[in-house]
This record gives C-alpha cells, structure tokens and sequence, in this order.
C-alpha cells in the first residue's frame, strides 16, 4: 500500500510539470497582459512599457518560466501582478472558505442522496422512485446561477430569512483573532460561540445548497443504480434466504458494495468543487479560490494562474488518492501493490 | 450662489497675487478643511446630489460598504484603481486636499498653508502641528520630505506600478519635475520643480500623493519589488494619518476593515463611525441583492436601470455623483480612411447622442457630450467638436471625402468591460454602426476583450475607430486632452517616431501641442482658461475624436446612512458619515 501511494505521488510531479509548461505556453499565446489589465484606461505604450520591465514580463517567455520554476523548487509560489499579494498568502486565506463551502455541499449531497438513492432503488418503479428520478434530473439540470439567484431572491430579499452574500455577519461579529480563516471551526472549537456558529451556518445555506444540488442529484442517481445492481446479485438473495433482518444487509452487504462507484462520483465531485466554483462563489460574494482564480483569469495575472492550477491539480490528485485507498477499506478483495 | 462666489473671490486672489509678478503668498488656513475660499487652484465646485442633512450626527456604529472589487495595493504611490484608492482616501491624507464634494477647490490637508514663488517653480509648505501617523511616529518636515523623495526616486522594482506619479512628475531622479525637496524646519518644507505645472497643487490632492510613515514603509520593505513576498507594507502596515486606521483585518475577496483613529489631530473632524467595512461584490445586480436584503448599508455604483429600484423603495436612499468622465469615440488619423477630415467629421454628424444616452444611460445616467471637456470646467465651449446630429450634413461630408459611400471602415469595440462611461460596448457599438451605415458608412465590426489585447493595441494606435474613455482625476483639461493627445518620442507599437507624435490618434498637429504645453505651464488660472479654450479650438478643428457621453455614477444606501457627501472624482471622505 504504502508503495503503491509513493508512486501515486511521483506521479504528481509529471502532471505537475506537464501542466506548467503548458500553462506558460497556452498563457503567453493569449492577447494582453496583466499591465494592460492593471492600466486600463491609463494605458500608453510608454506606461505598458514601464510596467510590462517592473513586472519583469520583458524577459524571454524561457526565462520567466525557469525563473518561476527556481522560485517554485523553493517553495515560492510567486506573487500577484495585480494585488502584489503573495499566492501562498492569498491562496491561505481563501482555501477555508471554499473548503467550508465545498464540505457543508457534498455534507448536503452525501446526507440526502445516498438515503434517496437508497429509497428509491429498494421501491424501484414506485411512485417515490419517479417523484426521486425527476428530482434528481431536475437537480442535475437546473443552472447553478438560476438557482442561487433564485434562492438569493426568495429567502434573502423577499422572506429576509438568510443572509446572501459573505462568510458571516460583518458587522456583528470579528474573525480577525486566531485568523486560520476557518470560521466554523473558529466559531464553534476556538471562541466557543453558539451564536457565532449559528451565524455561518446561517450564511453557508444558500451557497452550500446552490452548490450542492448538483452533486446531490448525481450522487442519489448514481446510489440508485449501485444499489440495484447490487440488489439482484446472488449474495443478497443467499443473504436473505439464510433469514437475516433487511437492516443488516443493507448495511453489510449492499452499501458497502454499492459505495464503490457512489464514492468515486464523491471523490470526483469533491477535488472538482475544491478547485473553485466560481458561479457560487461569485453569486454570494464568497470569497474562496474560484473567485481568485477566475479574476486572475481575467486579468492576466500569469503567476496567480500557474500557481493556483498547480495547487488545484495536486488537491485534485490526492482526494482521488484517498478515495482509492478508501477503496481498500469498503473491499478488502481490492489490493494496491 | 455663496459657494460660488467665494470661488471666484479664490480665483481673484489667486489672478492678483500671480499678476503681481511678487511672491506673495496664497495661504490656507488652519483646519478649515470646509472652506471653499481656500487654495490658489480654486474654480467653481462640481458636485453630485448629497445625502439631505438630518438631525445630530451620531457616534459609534459600522458601515458595511458594498464595493465592486478588492483593493490592488495601499501603497498609496503605487495605486491607480478606485477601489484602493476608496479606502486610502480613509486612512492617509494628502498635503492638500479637495474640498468635500469638489472636483477642483483645494484645502488645506497636512499643510496648513502653502506659498508659490512667482516663477510657479518654488512650493513651501507649512505642516499642521501636533500630526502623528498611526504607528505613533510623528508627521513632520522630515517625514513629508522622506515621502517626496520616495516619489522623485521610486525605487527600480516599484517603477512602471506607479501611473500618478509618471504622469504628473514625468520621470525619476534627474528627469523628475521636481528638482529639489528640502526640510526648512520641522514644521516646513520645500519643493522645487524644473519647470512650472499650473495644475501641481491639484495634482497634489490626489490620493497617489499621501503621505505614509516611514517607518512602516522601511519596516514592510515597501521598496522592494511589489512582487517580492517580504514587501507586505499594503497588506500589514498601511500607516497614514487619517480619520481612520487599519486593523490588521484584510482577509482578500471577502472584506477589509478600517476603524476610527482614536488619535486623530483634526478632532473637529474625526470620524463618527468606529468601523467601516468594505466587502467586494462583484456584479452590480448582486450588490443590488445585498443591500436589499441588508448585508450591507451601501453599495457603489448603481446599474442605471437599477436606480427606480432603489428610488422607489423607502428604506432606501439614492445618491448620485456628477459626471467628471468622457465616453468617446478614438479616430486615429494615422489609418486610412480617418486621415481625412471630412470622414472624421461625417462620423460626427451621423451619431445621434440624444438616442444613445436614452437607450443606454437611462435615468439621467448619462448626458449627450459636446466636447472631450465636460460643462464644470472654466475651459468648457458648447459644441465644440460637434454642432448636433445632422444626416445630412454627415452624407455631405463624406461625398466631399476620399472615401465615398459605401465607405469601408473597421470599426472596433471592446468584450468582457463596462465602465461608467460605457455600460454596454457591444449595445452601444450596434446603435452606432446602424447611425453611420445611415450616412454611408460600411462597417466591419472588430473586438477584442478589453483586458485581452484592447487596450494594448488601442493605446499602440492599433485601431482605426474605437470606443475608449476617460475618467478624470480632477476638473482640469491638463487630466483629460493634455494626457491623451499629447505627444512624445516614445515607441508607438513596432515604430520609434522621429518626431512628437500622438500614438493613440495621431494627433500630431504642432499647433496643438505647443498651445497645450503653454496652457499646462500657465500659472494664472485666468489665463490658463483662456490658452485651453484656444488649445481646445486649435485641437478641435482637428476633430480628433468623437465624444459620446459624460455619465454620472450613484450610490445606494440604507436610510439609516447620513453625512455621505459624493464627489465627482469619486474621492470621497467618510469622516463626517454617521449611521443612525
């Protein structure tokens, strides 16, 4: 196992290499520069000029990418072009709220959709079954950007029940002590504050759910597949013939064998979310990594596009790690060697 | 009427002690930063719609301020965006100031009064008593002139991030307009230029030139490179001397908290709320949204076709701002067919402003634009460039070019921006193609994303016909047309020009030129008016461009909100804001 993991994570480093020399490539390729962003209407071709030195992006394209390389070999992930803000620095400062958003969605996807794909498959072609499928290919197909306007819309402007945009109430509360960004964790373990866990749980509900409709329609279809297919194999029906109770071959014998595709859609879903979602982080102000990376994106700003693919691509790769080691747990027949 | 007056007084004093050939001075006076008659560059204020006073401002509270995007940088030298420059306006001042509201009316800031020599090229300044920067440190001669000098020889690594300071010094070291920056005593200090500015003390308000501690700058590394990881002076250490101060709490895409300075010198006005957050939010619909649903008190500029939204509902309060910017059309005299001036003046004619502004700027967004000038400015003339839609007249000129209908242009726009001045391009583009089809034109739409190779190639005189604008600094032609048609040896795209030439639209007349430089140099303001109203004819016989629209900006705030005064440059002081 522990082989099979190191070479896993040898892997990274052709991936990771791969992509930034693709990266350096495909981003020189495009029209602009972050000096143009950063200049707007102020752009002259003096004022480009100096700017584009200051920024050093008057180098050879070779030059730049070996000296970002060096910088990476390090540990220097580079600084911003448009906000002079290390990326390590801002990448820290972001990566908790959309790891609470990404955790409180597939918290939504896992808690609802396995019970629903459970439901619906042990009542395959029952009326809850369809009333499930339509939902679920509902959930799958509505836009992210309808639904969070529409939650953004009901519950926020119209009911005043939720808050619709940031981490927590601004102008109550103050998150500027232990500073780890983490605010459920802080709220509730470091400030021991009910009400101010009750508050980001408050304003995690809206994104967490626009967020998590998707994953959750994906993981109750796909729960309810795995299920039936597990359903008619033989050890199931021998199972039942010896006279155990349906609770304990739902729990020993259909779950853990249906929980193997279910938990690859999880992995999936989870190191995709991880990276950003720039829809939901951008309808409710959420001030995550999706955000950062789509205004670098907009803006030119090489390095924080570089850096944030490559720290995107190693997560990537080790939440799908830990689901294939999880795969060995579910089945022991399953050995890495 | 009084304001006006007392403006005009200014200008008076300003005429006779710069007539007088003397050194007399033209001082401020201590404190009276509401003063309207103080300042030798004082014309008549431009002002927005402010929120209507009501009873006894009240202390204490926070204001959640719904923005539209994060700071860049608080390095205040080192800022151009408006957003940075929004809370800097906060937590720094400048040696003089704009008046409250004004475009133009200066005050005294951290100098409580100032002398030119009558040669335009001496600046003394007298500093207010008793200053301290938020890190304790005392403001003094010492600390301004460390400031200067940080201006005048910008490190090597910080060189090309720093727009206001190419722009209004020219240069570094030896090739800087100021010649010289020397300490007299610890309460004053001064500076020599190379060459008389007309508009350096204007200049001077603006937020790039704050004054920050220097001890915080050394002890941040602020000198080095802005993309070396130990200058983190914007991000920990943002030291100044203003009403408010930083409070360690900037967490980047989620919000940025400034408090009350507890310590402030100016007591009269210090500020009355203890805290003001500022939370970025992207899209104009979803500030919209937050404020509606009370996540935040305030939100900045206001989509237009969202502005009955808030009118109409009683908790809220709209607050608007004067235009102070020029959405225009760029014609670059240097690609055929614009070379002529018949087809520059066809373009002209054909645009019919009015239905522009009442399909895109609606809700008295935006006025129809006579003039790269707006109607504030001394230097103003009606219907300078354009005398009014007239089919006709724009068929006519066109037979009379070397381009007859079907006349071939490109004709480009940008993708992926709106600015105040241009909300929609591609909208706009459609209603505007359709006008100059009208009068014979045959377009061929281009565009390119604005942040990927518009601007660039805009700027490097790429483009033929194309939108582009303007946002000014302050109310002062030098900030408008002195910056975009001027002229330089500087390389233009591919080509070093051997002689002056403007890159942007070609505009290379030398009569222009030499007119614009006479009136940037021009200590009088009197006179100064008068060489922009004759820079302005000699350049608009040119018709260079083709202005579009002035477009103003509004507020959306909580009924809870007072004390907010809007400023055409959108450099505004929120001291004297109170929540109720």
């Amino acid at each position: 196992m522990l082989k099979y993991i190191v070479r896993r994570l040898l892997l990274l480093i052709p991936i990771l290499l791969g992509l930034s020399l693709f990266l350096v490539v495909f981003l020189h390729l495009l029209p602009g520069d972050p000096c143009s962003a950063n200049l707007g209407e102020h752009s002259t071709p003096e004022n480009l000029a100096r700017c584009r030195t200051g920024l050093g992006l008057d180098r050879p394209i070779y030059q730049q990418y070996f000296d970002y390389m060096a910088g990476l070999l390090h540990g220097d992930l580079g600084v911003s072009a448009t906000n002079k803000v290390s990326v390590t620095t801002e990448f820290a400062a972001r990566f908790p709220a959309t790891f609470e958003l990404t955790v409180s969605a597939m918290f939504l996807a896992i808690g609802v959709g396995i019970p629903l794909g459970v439901a619906a498959a042990k009542r395959q072609y029952s009326l809850f079954d369809n009333f499930a499928t339509v939902a679920s290919l509902i959930g799958i197909s509505i836009p992210i950007f309808f639904l969070g306007l529409l939650l953004q819309y009901l519950f926020g402007v119209w009911l005043h029940w939720l808050p619709t945009a940031g981490r927590y109430d601004l102008a109550t509360y103050s998150y500027d002590g232990a500073g780890t960004n983490f605010l459920l964790w802080e709220s509730l373990v470091i400030n021991h504050n009910l009400a101010e866990f009750a508050d980001v749980l408050r304003h995690l509900i809206l994104p967490a759910v626009a967020l998590g409709t998707i994953p959750l329609a994906v993981v109750a279809r796909i729960t309810r597949s795995a299920v039936l297919e597990v359903l008619s194999e033989d050890y199931v029906r021998t199972a039942r013939a010896k006279g155990l109770t349906s609770k304990r071959i739902d729990d020993r014998h259909v779950l853990r064998n249906a929980m193997l595709p279910i938990s690859t859609v999880i992995g999936l879903q989870t190191g995709l979310l991880l990276g950003g979602a720039v829809l939901t982080e951008q309808i409710f102000s959420w001030g995550g990594v999706g955000n950062w990376l789509f205004q670098a994106a907009v803006d030119k700003d090489f390095v924080v596009i570089q850096s944030g693919a490559l720290i995107l691509a190693t997560i990537f790769v080790l939440v799908n790690l830990v689901v294939d080691i999880g795969y060995a747990y579910l089945n022991p027949r399953i050995r890495y060697s | 009427m009084r304001k006006k007056l007392a403006s005009l007084l200014a200008i008076a004093a300003l005429a006779a002690a710069a007539c007088s050939g003397s050194a007399t001075p033209v001082p401020g006076t201590p404190g009276a930063t509401t003063n309207p008659t103080i300042g030798p560059v004082a014309t008549p204020a431009v002002t927005g719609t402010p929120v209507a006073p009501t009873s006894t401002a009240v202390n204490g509270g926070t204001w959640v301020f719904g923005s539209a995007s994060d700071p860049t940088t608080l390095d205040a030298i080192l800022m151009q965006d408006g957003e940075s420059i929004r809370i800097a306006q906060q937590i720094y001042e400048t040696l003089v100031k704009l008046e409250p509201g004004s475009a133009s009316t200066l005050v005294p800031g951290l100098a409580k009064s100032w002398e030119a020599s009558a040669d335009g090229l001496t600046y003394t300044f007298h500093l207010q008593a008793g200053v301290k920067f938020t890190d304790g440190t005392a403001f003094n001669a010492d600390a301004a002139v460390y400031n200067v000098n940080r201006w005048k020889n910008l490190p090597v690594p910080l060189q090309g991030s720093d727009y206001y300071d190419i722009t209004v010094f020219g240069g570094y070291g030896d090739q800087s307009l100021i010649s010289s920056v020397t300490k007299v005593d610890d309460a004053t200090f001064q500076m020599v230029l190379t060459k008389p500015r007309a508009d350096f003390l204007t200049a001077m308000s603006l937020p790039a030139f704050s004054m920050q501690s220097p001890a915080a700058l050394q002890a941040h590394n602020a000198d080095k490179a802005p993309t070396d990881a130990s200058n983190d002076y914007w991000q920990k250490a943002p030291t100044g001397t203003g009403p408010f101060m930083f409070a360690g709490d900037f967490v980047p895409g989620d919000h940025y908290t400034i408090v009350k300075n507890p310590t402030y010198w100016d007591t009269a006005n210090a500020a009355h709320l203890d805290k003001i957050i500022f939370k970025p939010i992207a899209d104009s619909a979803q500030r919209l949204t937050a404020l509606k649903s009370g996540t935040v008190d305030t939100i900045d500029f206001v989509d237009p076709n969202q502005l009955n939204d808030i009118k109409s509902d009683s908790t809220l309060q709209l607050v608007t701002r004067s235009p102070l910017d020029i959405g225009r059309l760029n014609i670059n005299q240097s690609v055929k067919p614009f070379d002529d001036i018949n087809v520059r003046k066809a373009i002209n004619y054909a645009i019919d402003r009015q239905s522009l502004i009442d399909a895109f700027f609606p809700n008295g967004a935006g006025q129809p634009a006579d003039s790269d000038l707006l109607p504030s400015m001394p230097a103003y003339q009606k219907n300078a460039t354009v005398t009014g839609f007239d089919l006709q007249k724009a068929k006519d000129a066109l037979a009379a070019s070397n381009c007859q209908a079907p006349c071939k242009i490109d004709f480009w726009y940008p993708d992926s921006v709106s600015r105040p001045y241009m909300l929609d391009p591609k909208g706009e583009f459609e209603a505007i193609r359709t006008m100059l089809e009208a009068a014979g034109f045959q377009v061929t739409p281009q565009h390119k994303p604005w942040k990927g190779g518009y601007l660039t190639d805009e700027a490097n005189g790429v483009y033929g016909l194309a939108f582009i604008g303007w946002i000014y600094d302050y109310a002062d032609p030098a900030d408008g047309p002195g910056i975009f048609f001027s002229t330089s040896l500087a390389k233009c795209g591919s080509k070093t020009p051997t002689t002056p030439h403007n890159c942007e639209a070609a505009e290379d007349n030398p009569a222009v030129a030499a007119a614009m430089a006479k009136a940037i140099a021009e200590p009088d303001e009197a006179t100064r008016t008068q060489d922009w109203i004759a820079a302005m004819a000699l350049l608009n016989a040119d018709v260079p461009d083709a202005p579009l629209v002035w477009a103003g900006s509004a507020l959306g705030m909580t009924t809870k909100i007072h004390g907010f005064v809007p400023s055409p440059t959108q450099t505004e002081y929120y001291n004297s804001v109170w929540k109720s």
